[in-house]
C-alpha cells in the first residue's frame, strides 16, 4: 500500500467510525429528550419524578436497543442525588443480549454494601456534568456496572430541579473491533483506534490491545481525526504505528 | 519441600500436589468455558482438561467410578455419563475385568476448528486478560521459585522443558507445556499457585498448540522456557520474573494475532 492509499483508507475508515457514533450519540438524544419530557411533565402535574415515573422510559430504552446497531451494548440514564424524591441514587440501564431481547442492569446501590457502584463518582457521571457537553468516556473497565471495557457517551441533562443526571449509552468493544477490521481489511500496516486518554479501543495488532495506553516512546507514523459535529465530544483519532 | 509437595516416582511429577485426594487439582479445574453446561458435560470438561495439561498422564488409570463420583462431587449416574463421553472421543479406554479399570490414551488434539471457534468467541479482550492473568502467575511462579527450588526440583523442571523440546506432536507440546508452567509453580512451593496455573493452563496451553498445515513453530517458546530456567538456577528472582513474564506477553500477542486474522477473514467475508 503507498502513502496516498494509506491515506484514503484512514480517511475512509475515520469517516466510518465518525457517522456510525454520531448514530449512537444520537440514539442517546432520543433517551435524553425523554427523560426531559418525564421529569417536565412530572413537574407540570405538581407530581414527584420517582423511579416509577422514569420507568416509563423503557419502551424507548428497549425500542433503541433493538435497532440493527451491534455497537450499542447498553444504555440508559443515571439520576443525579437530587433527581428523584424516592431514592439518591438510581440507574435505568439496559443492557442487550441478543438482537431482540435486552435487560435491566442490577446495581449495587447501597453505599454500605461491598461492591458498591458509587457511580456518582465515576469519570463518565462527573465529566459531562462539569463540562456541560457530551463526551464520550474511556476505555475504561466497567467494574461494578456492566464488567467489560466499554466507551460510553454520554449527554448531562439538567433537570428543572436544579440537579443534573447524566444519560449515556455503552459502546460494544467486540462490535468496534469489526467495524474497524471490516472497513481497514488489513491487519498491515499496526493501526490503532485511540480515545482522549491516549487508550487504546481497538486495533488490528496483537501489539497494540484494548485497554492499553501508548506507551511514551510509540513511533506515530501518522494521526488521523475521527470526524465529529462536535469534535470536543468525540477526540478520538487514528493512529498508523511503528511496525518494528 | 513441602509435605505433599514431592515429586516421587510419578509419571507427570504433579498428581501427589495433594496426597489425600489425588484428584483435588481436577475437581477445580472450572473453567468459564463451561459456565450452563450440564453437571455431566462439566465433568466431563475437567477430566478433558486434567488430561490436556497433562494432570492425569497417558497410561494412567482413572479412580473407580465411586471414588471418581466423590472426589468430584457427582453422582454415579453422572460420573458414568462424563466416562462414556470421554471413551466415544477416545480420550479414556476401559478395560474389563482384573486390572480393568479406565485407562487414559489422549489420542485427541483439539481440532484447529474448535481452537478456530474458541478463538472467535472470545473477545480480544478476554484473551488479553487470560493472557495477563497466565503471565502473571508464571511471573510469581519463576519468581519465588527462583528463590525456592531446590537442586532436584530444578533438575524436575530441566526434564520437563526438555520434553517440550522433544514433543512431537501437538498434544505432547500442549501437556509439556502445561507441565512446565505448573512445575514453575511446584518449584515455587506454592500450592495456590500450582492450582490457579492449573486453571488457566487447561484454557490456555489448547488455545496454543493447536494442529497447523504450516507447523508448530515451538523455537521461541523453547527458548524462553530455557531463559526461564537459566535465572532460576541463578536464583536471580527478578529476571526469573521478568523472562517469564516476556514469554507470557509473547505468547498472548500470538493468540490475539490468531483471532485479529480469523476476525479479519470474518470481516472480508461479510463485506
Amino acid at each position: 500500500m503507498n502513502d496516498e492509499e494509506l491515506n484514503a483508507l484512514l480517511e475512509t475508515t475515520a469517516a466510518a467510525i465518525g457517522k456510525r457514533i454520531d448514530g449512537l450519540f444520537q440514539f442517546v438524544a432520543e433517551v435524553r429528550a425523554r427523560v426531559d419530557d418525564v421529569a417536565a411533565r412530572a413537574a407540570e402535574h405538581r407530581k414527584p419524578l420517582d423511579r416509577t415515573a422514569l420507568a416509563t422510559i423503557r419502551p424507548l430504552v428497549q425500542n433503541i436497543l433493538q435497532r440493527d446497531e451491534p455497537l450499542l451494548e447498553g444504555i440508559g440514564v443515571a439520576v443525579g442525588r437530587e433527581a428523584l424524591v424516592d431514592t439518591p441514587r438510581w440507574l435505568e440501564w439496559w443492557r442487550r443480549d441478543t438482537a431482540d431481547s435486552s435487560h435491566f442492569v442490577r446495581h449495587i446501590l447501597n453505599p454500605d454494601a461491598v461492591g458498591f457502584y458509587d457511580y456518582q463518582s465515576r469519570e463518565w457521571f462527573v465529566h459531562p456534568i462539569e463540562q456541560q457537553r457530551p463526551l464520550a468516556i474511556g476505555p475504561y473497565v466497567d467494574a461494578g456496572g456492566i464488567e467489560v471495557c466499554t466507551v460510553t457517551l454520554t449527554m448531562p441533562l439538567p433537570l428543572a430541579t436544579g440537579d443534573v443526571s447524566v444519560v449515556g449509552g455503552d459502546l460494544s468493544i467486540p462490535a468496534m473491533e469489526h467495524l474497524l477490521l471490516e472497513s481497514l481489511g488489513t491487519l498491515r500496516p499496526p493501526i490503532a483506534l485511540v480515545a482522549a486518554n491516549d487508550r487504546v479501543i481497538v486495533s488490528n495488532s496483537a501489539r497494540y490491545v484494548t485497554g492499553s495506553r501508548l506507551r511514551p516512546n510509540t513511533t506515530v507514523v501518522r494521526t488521523v481525526p475521527v470526524p465529529s459535529p462536535d469534535p470536543e465530544r468525540l477526540r478520538w483519532r487514528l493512529l498508523v504505528l511503528d511496525n518494528s | 519441600m513441602l509435605p505433599g509437595l514431592s515429586y516421587s516416582e510419578s509419571v507427570t511429577g504433579l498428581e501427589h500436589l495433594d496426597t489425600r485426594a489425588p484428584f483435588a487439582l481436577v475437581a477445580l479445574l472450572r473453567t468459564s468455558e463451561f459456565d450452563g453446561a450440564s453437571r455431566p458435560d462439566q465433568v466431563m470438561h475437567q477430566l478433558e482438561t486434567a488430561i490436556a495439561v497433562g494432570l492425569i498422564g497417558v497410561g494412567e488409570r482413572l479412580p473407580p467410578e465411586r471414588e471418581l463420583a466423590a472426589q468430584l462431587g457427582v453422582t454415579m449416574l453422572q460420573i458414568r455419563h462424563a466416562l462414556a463421553t470421554l471413551r466415544d472421543r477416545g480420550l479414556i479406554e476401559t478395560r474389563r475385568g482384573r486390572g480393568g479399570g479406565s485407562i487414559v490414551c489422549d489420542t485427541s488434539a483439539v481440532s484447529r476448528e474448535e481452537v478456530e471457534r474458541r478463538l472467535r468467541e472470545r473477545s480480544t479482550e478476554e484473551l488479553r486478560d487470560l493472557g495477563d492473568l497466565s503471565g502473571s502467575l508464571a511471573g510469581a511462579a519463576a519468581r519465588f521459585a527462583a528463590a525456592r527450588a531446590d537442586g532436584p526440583e530444578i533438575d524436575r523442571l530441566e526434564l520437563l522443558a526438555s520434553q517440550f523440546r522433544e514433543a512431537e506432536s501437538v498434544q505432547d507440546l500442549r501437556r509439556a507445556d502445561s507441565r512446565f508452567h505448573i512445575g514453575l509453580a511446584i518449584a515455587a512451593q506454592s500450592r495456590r499457585l500450582a492450582t490457579a496455573t492449573v486453571q488457566i493452563q487447561g484454557e490456555l496451553a489448547p488455545l496454543l498448540w493447536a494442529p497447523s498445515d504450516v507447523g508448530v513453530d515451538t523455537t521461541d517458546a523453547a527458548t524462553a522456557h530455557a531463559a526461564i530456567l537459566e535465572a532460576i538456577t541463578d536464583g536471580d528472582e527478578f529476571r526469573a520474573q521478568e523472562t517469564a513474564i516476556a514469554h507470557g506477553a509473547h505468547e498472548t500477542e500470538l493468540l490475539i494475532e490468531a483471532r485479529l486474522e480469523l476476525m479479519m477473514n470474518r470481516a472480508l467475508d461479510g463485506r
